[in-house]
Formats: C-alpha cells, structure tokens, sequence
C-alpha cells in the first residue's frame, strides 16, 4: 500500500501516472509492450542495485555481463546440443528445448566468474579503502576489457539463437504480443519475486540487508561481510545473465554492444527507483520501459533514451533521491 | 575485583584511520565480570580503543590477548565468535530490519535451536522489546535502541562486552534504566569495558577506572579512587 500512497503523495509524480495512463488509454498495445519489456529492465535493474546498494558503486560491466552470459548460453548451446537449428521449438514460442537446458549452466557460470572479477579485481580495490569513484571507473574498465574479449573470441557480428518463427499473440485492443516476449517477462517476474523473497524473508537476504545498511556492525555481530559480498556479486552475475539471455531471446539478437546499450535504461531505473533499492529497481525498470515504449506511438523510437532521461529528471526534480529511495539508507 | 583473572590484555597498543594514529602504546587489562571505565575527553581516542579491540580498525603496533590466547590478527567477525561482543556508540542498530531481525542477525552464527534459547534470555532481561519485535528497528525511541543494541550484542552470549557511551543523548531517566542493565549484565558474569561522556556516573558503578588524555593512557585505579581523585575530578568529572 505504501507504494501505491506514494504515487498519490506528490502532484507532479501523481501528473506523471496520469499521463502513463490517459496516453495508455490511447494505445494500449505500447503500455502492454512497455510492461514487459519492463520487466526484462527490471530484472537488469535489480542486480545493479543490489550491487550498488552493497558495495557502494555504480558496476559499470553489468551490462557487459548480460552480453557475456548471451555469448556464454549460445555457445554452450552450440557445442552441447550442435544440431539444434533443425530441432522443434518450445510450444508457441521461437526457441528451442535445447536453450532452457542450457541457460541455467550459463547463468551459473557468469554468477562464478562475477565472484572471480570480485576476488581479482574489486576485493583488492575495497582493501585498498578504493573510493567509489575509483570503483566505478575501474568496472568501466572491466566493461570496455570484457567487450574487447567478446568482440575477439566471438566476432563483431550480430548472432542470434537457433529459432524458429512463430506468429504474435492477437489479443483485444490491437495488442499484439510476441510470445518470446511474454515468456521472458514471466520469468523475469517469477526471478524478481524470488529475489525478493530471498532479500526479505530469507537469513542470508537479511544479512545482506544488514551488511548494506553497516557493513562494521555486520561483522560485529559475527556475520563474515566478505562471504555475504561473495554472495552479493553471484546474485548480481545471475541476475544480469538472466536478464542477458531473455533480452537475447526477445530481441532474436545477440551483438557485442548490447548490454553496454541496455546499461542507460538500467541505470535511468536504478536511479529513478532510488539507488541501492531492490523494489525501487523493479518499479523504476517498469516505469521506464512503459514510458519508454508509450513515447514511440508519438516519436521517433530513436528518442527513447532521451524519454528515459526525461522521467529521470522529471523524478529526481521532485524526489532526488529516487521514488523509493531514502537519504543514507539501502534497502 | 579479582585481578587474578585477566580475560583481555591489550599490550602496548596504537591504533588509529589512515596515516593518522589516535592512540599510541596504550597498555590495558580486563578482569572477569568486572566493569572498567575509561573516561577522558572527547577525541582522546576511547572510540579508537575500543575499535582496534574489536577488529574494526587494525593496530599498527601491540598485541590482544583473550584469555592468553593472541587474538590480534582476527577478523571482527572472529572475534565475536569467540565471545567479544561490542556495542557502538551510534549507528549501532540495522534500521531497515525488524527489531526480531536485528536479533536474528545478533545470533546469525548460532544453530537454531541455540538462537531460541539465547532470544528467550535476552527478552527475559529486556521484555519491553517483547511487544516490538515485528516492529521496524528505526521506530525505536534512543533508549529502546540502545536496549536493542545491547541484547543484540547478548544474543551471542559473550563473555566479554564493549560499551561505547550507551547513554550518549538519552534522557536521565533512561541513562539511569541503562546503567541499570550494565550492572545486571556483571552480575550474569560478564566483563565490561565501558566508554562514557557521563564519567561520574559511569564510574560509580565500575570496578575499574581508566583515564585517556590526548591518545595516552594516562591514569588507571580502583574507581572509587579516580573519583575521589581531586584532579582528576576537577578535570574530567566536572568538578
């Protein structure tokens, strides 16, 4: 209930829900489209957030994290399961079985190798007392470092999943909805709804929490900080790869720039959710993916990123710290 | 006072942030189920002692002992294993937990079946966090955050307990209540090293008294002695 008080506590962000809804009442398939791709921001969004949230900077390779896991899944896919171009695909949707079978290694993979970009690089920053300047512009370094390996092992050609074409979902008010689409918004829900309940309900989500909130007083009751933080960066690497994969799946596209393109939206739903906040991330990836979405039935969908901008000022003008961000305080 | 039974020595310890060093060659013994005070004014570096102790900061020279065993080089969350236990002076609660989940995290190492027993003992000694444990921490007034932070500090029964001014903006009504508590907690066999602007009333109900001045350590007596200590009082008590 909180959240939705919130929306009716301010006029201008109460104005902003308005609009969303009087433009969606205009054309309804770009909110349904906004809403799930949304979702896929969201799932991104968290897993910046969390880091954030934690380790106090911005990780600037998040996005090249999704990229990698999108690579790592293709390329497993193809060594594993070598004929799976002429396999069926998976009920209505484009991919194939053989995808689903493979997606979990990888997320696990890009979940050990954030730990191991933590244990190379980003410990030895944080004994060092690293700013978090300092931080973020050495994980803009691993970003650019990550897509130069990218872009050598796998090429700068666009790629995509073994797929097979499938016709859109007709639905009422002229929605149409892809059903690759549908699905990755369902799983990135049902990801979103277990991060949260491992954050909130869970022992170690709560020991997360604390050591967000006072890493010093987290180790003085006996919690050990530096495995909580090991923890942290996996949930991270399985969260971007996840998102990576769906938004490959989605988009039928694989590129080397894709999760550095994908990394404005996810900061603009970070900040505008209030940075270092989970659930602030999910609405803030909802809110720009609508928007985003909403605006391209009026301009050109090459000014999206400008839109996202725009909400973001439009949100930070009126809460600077974000929709469900407090002053000092994360999660 | 049995001063037979040293349960934490610190040798020769300075300590302090960066390049700066706060507190230098500061030599200090604790002795089982005793309170000991140390009082001097602020920026003396009692803080600083207390985090170096505690593994929040590291010594640059000297060494910690815990019942003769060499405890120096530990990790905080080491140390609170072996039952050190230590309450900051602020920010000493997780504000976006529960009151019940800032317990949890006091006991996050216990088994269960330990975390239940140790909860009901510490609600037994403060019950009026009993009706406010599915509240938000950072509802708390400063005294029952206070009380929380001391029993979340209880939850992994210590044997050894570090107060940083736990009275520090309270009302003299709930100063009182929480020095209360600091002697039922000696009384329950606990060793106390206490830090605290309120000197006079702090060292009343210690053992032990400890004097820093600009980083040094530069008394150390009977408390009742550093009270009547004309000097001292006239410096640090207030007269």
């Amino acid at each position: 209930m909180k959240y939705i008080d919130l929306i009716f506590e301010n006029k201008i962000i109460f104005t902003l829900f308005w609009v969303i809804l009087i433009l969606s009442f205009f054309k309804p398939w770009l909110f349904v489209n906004g809403l799930l791709i949304g979702s896929l921001y969201s799932l991104g969004a968290i897993g910046l957030s969390l880091i954030y949230g934690n380790l106090k900077f911005a990780n600037m390779a998040h996005g090249d994290f999704m990229t990698l896991s999108a690579y790592v899944a293709l390329t497993l896919l193809l060594f594993f399961f070598p004929n799976s171009e002429q396999s069926t695909s998976v009920g209505p949707f484009t991919f194939k079985y053989e995808l689903l079978a493979v997606i979990p290694f990888a997320v696990i993979l890009i979940g050990i190798l954030a730990i191991v970009f933590d244990k190379l690089i980003f410990k030895k920053l944080r004994d060092l007392n690293a700013t978090p300047a300092a931080m973020a512009l050495t994980s803009l370094g691993v970003a650019v470092g990550l897509r130069g390996l990218i872009q050598f092992i796998w090429g700068t050609d666009s790629t995509s999943f073994p797929r097979e074409s499938k016709l859109f979902w007709d639905l009422p008010f002229r929605i149409k909805i892809p059903p690759d689409m549908f699905f990755c918004s369902v799983v990135a829900c049902i990801l979103a709804f277990v991060f949260y309940y491992v954050l909130f309900r869970t022992t170690l989500g709560k020991a997360i929490r604390a050591t967000s909130d006072n890493p010093d007083l987290a180790k003085i009751t006996g919690i050990n900080t530096n495995r909580i933080i090991l923890y942290i960066w996996f949930i991270g690497g399985v969260l971007a790869a996840t998102s990576g994969i769906l938004i490959s799946v989605q988009q039928a596209l694989i590129t080397p720039v894709m999760g550095w393109k994908i990394l404005i939206p996810l900061f603009a739903a970070v900040i505008v959710g209030g940075i270092g906040n989970p659930i602030g991330a999910l609405m803030g990836g909802l809110l720009i993916g609508i928007t985003g979405e909403l605006a391209t039935g009026w301009i050109n969908p090459s000014y999206k990123p400008a839109v996202y901008f725009l909400v973001l000022l439009i949100v930070l003008l009126l809460r600077p710290n974000g929709i469900l961000g407090t002053k000092g305080r994360q999660f | 006072m049995n001063k037979d039974n040293t349960v934490l020595k610190a040798n020769n310890i300075s300590a302090g942030y960066g390049e700066q060093i706060i507190i230098r060659n500061i030599n200090l013994n604790l002795y089982e189920s005793c309170i000991t005070t140390i009082i001097g004014p602020n920026g003396c570096g009692k803080s600083t002692f207390l985090k170096s102790i505690s593994g929040i900061i590291n010594p640059v020279e000297g060494k910690i002992e815990i019942y003769d065993n060499d405890v120096t080089d530990l990790n905080t969350f080491e140390l609170s294993k072996i039952g050190l236990g230590y309450v900051p002076q602020s920010e000493n609660i997780f504000p976006s937990l529960s009151v019940e989940d800032n317990l949890k995290m006091g006991g996050y190492i216990l088994m269960r079946d330990q975390y239940k027993k140790n909860l009901e003992k510490v609600l037994e000694m403060f019950p009026d966090l009993k009706d406010k444990l599915s509240g938000s921490s950072s509802n708390l007034s400063g005294g029952q955050r206070q009380m929380l932070a001391l029993s979340r500090a209880l939850m992994l029964d210590p044997k050894i307990i570090m107060l940083d001014e736990p009275t520090a903006g309270l009302s003299p009504i709930i100063v009182d209540e929480v020095l209360e508590n600091i002697i039922s907690l000696k009384k329950s066999n606990l060793s106390i090293l206490l830090v605290e602007q309120n000197a006079k009333k702090a060292l009343t109900i210690s053992d032990y008294g400890v004097v820093f001045s600009f980083g040094k350590k530069i008394m150390e007596d009977n408390a009742s002695k550093i009270l009547s200590d004309k000097e001292i009082s006239k410096l640090y008590l207030g007269g």
